[in-house]
């Protein structure tokens, strides 16, 4: 157990975390290259369901932050300002 | 690499004058050097045979370098590890990337870039590699839950209702949830343990784990509104 084994008021809010409507990581997986390339590109939203998922699962929210940052450098937007936009989606 | 051996470094086969040559010249005009391939010609020429498709498979292996290496270079669970390891593991993960796409292929609908598409493929595995790496030889130990902290709200009501909550959630996870549960919620929550990683070493997926995890919040939250904690008043998200 690492030093943060405690129900501190974050940990608290992470256990509370809504992940409804479902998708599983692989329904994200699915979907979240279309979803990012458009939010960056046309400014779309994040559907709800991958919203959600993206907004309660750690280690698909990291990959999407990723390839938001790739693509968004294929787009000429630069890395932060497309990690800024995926954030601001969620 | 298992079973992929059409990844290959074979430069292209290109006069000095830029006309391609051999069997499998292609009818349409040549690109320009440098010019990125049209998403439609990349399926037209990873569906091929012979030269032309080996040579767009190069392509995409090197489409993969570039998404694993930056995936590589932003972990922080990657920066302990020497420029080699590290450049190794990229090209390991690019090439179980290349597999994995090339498997994947007519799930690729042109909604968005081919490049995009291909990217997720990459930043997955090397995420992945990265993170059993990070954690290989650590045993994981599944545990029950912590006593609650103090809270750090800065008025004594605060302090009060962040106690409350912190209590009933601890109550919650230990009358509402079944053991397996709550080990799969301690652990990804509070122990932070990566759910691939998790996934791996409890012999089942990843998908399988976020359902678990799915359905204990969801237990928590019932719990939480039975014991007279108005839901909607409850934290929503864990990012906003
Ligand atoms: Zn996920």
């Amino acid at each position: 157990m690492n030093a943060r084994s405690t129900l501190d008021a974050g940990t608290v809010e992470k256990f509370l975390t809504v992940s409804d409507p479902w998708l599983s990581c692989e329904g994200c997986f699915e979907h979240i290259d279309v979803a990012v390339e458009s939010l960056l590109a046309t400014g779309s939203t994040i559907d709800e369901p991958l919203r959600v998922h993206l907004v309660s699962c750690a280690v698909c929210h990291e990959e999407a932050q990723r390839l938001a940052e790739l693509v968004g450098i294929d787009l000429g937007l630069g890395e932060s300002e497309s990690r800024r936009r995926l954030e601001d989606a969620l | 690499m298992d079973g992929c051996t059409n990844v290959t470094r074979r430069p292209p086969d290109v006069t000095m004058t830029g006309e391609l040559v051999g069997e499998d010249r292609p009818s349409r005009p040549l690109r320009p050097v440098g010019a990125p391939i049209p998403d439609v010609e990349w399926i037209e020429r990873l569906t091929a045979s012979g030269s032309v498709r080996v040579e767009a498979v190069a392509q995409l292996h090197d489409l993969m370098l570039r998404a694993t290496r930056f995936q590589v270079s932003k972990m922080p669970e990657a920066s302990m590890l020497g420029a080699a390891r590290r450049d190794e593991i990229a090209h390991s993960a690019a090439d179980e990337a290349t597999v994995s796409a090339l498997a994947r292929l007519d799930s690729f609908e042109g909604r968005s870039r081919f490049t995009t598409w291909a990217y997720k493929f990459g930043i997955l595995r090397a995420g992945v590699e990265v993170r059993r790496y990070a954690w290989r030889g650590r045993d994981i130990e599944l545990h029950d839950v912590p006593e609650p902290a103090t809270s750090s709200g800065s008025s004594p009501e605060s302090q009060v209702e962040g106690n409350d909550l912190a209590a009933a959630v601890r109550r919650g996870l230990g009358q509402a949830l079944t053991e397996h549960q709550r080990h799969v919620a301690v652990a990804l929550l509070i122990d932070e343990i990566p759910i691939d990683i998790l996934a791996e070493r409890m012999g089942t997926t990843r998908n399988a784990l976020y359902k678990t995890l799915h359905d204990a919040r969801k237990r928590l939250r019932s719990y939480l509104e039975s014991e007279g904690f108005p839901v909607d008043t409850l934290p929503k998200s864990a990012i906003r």
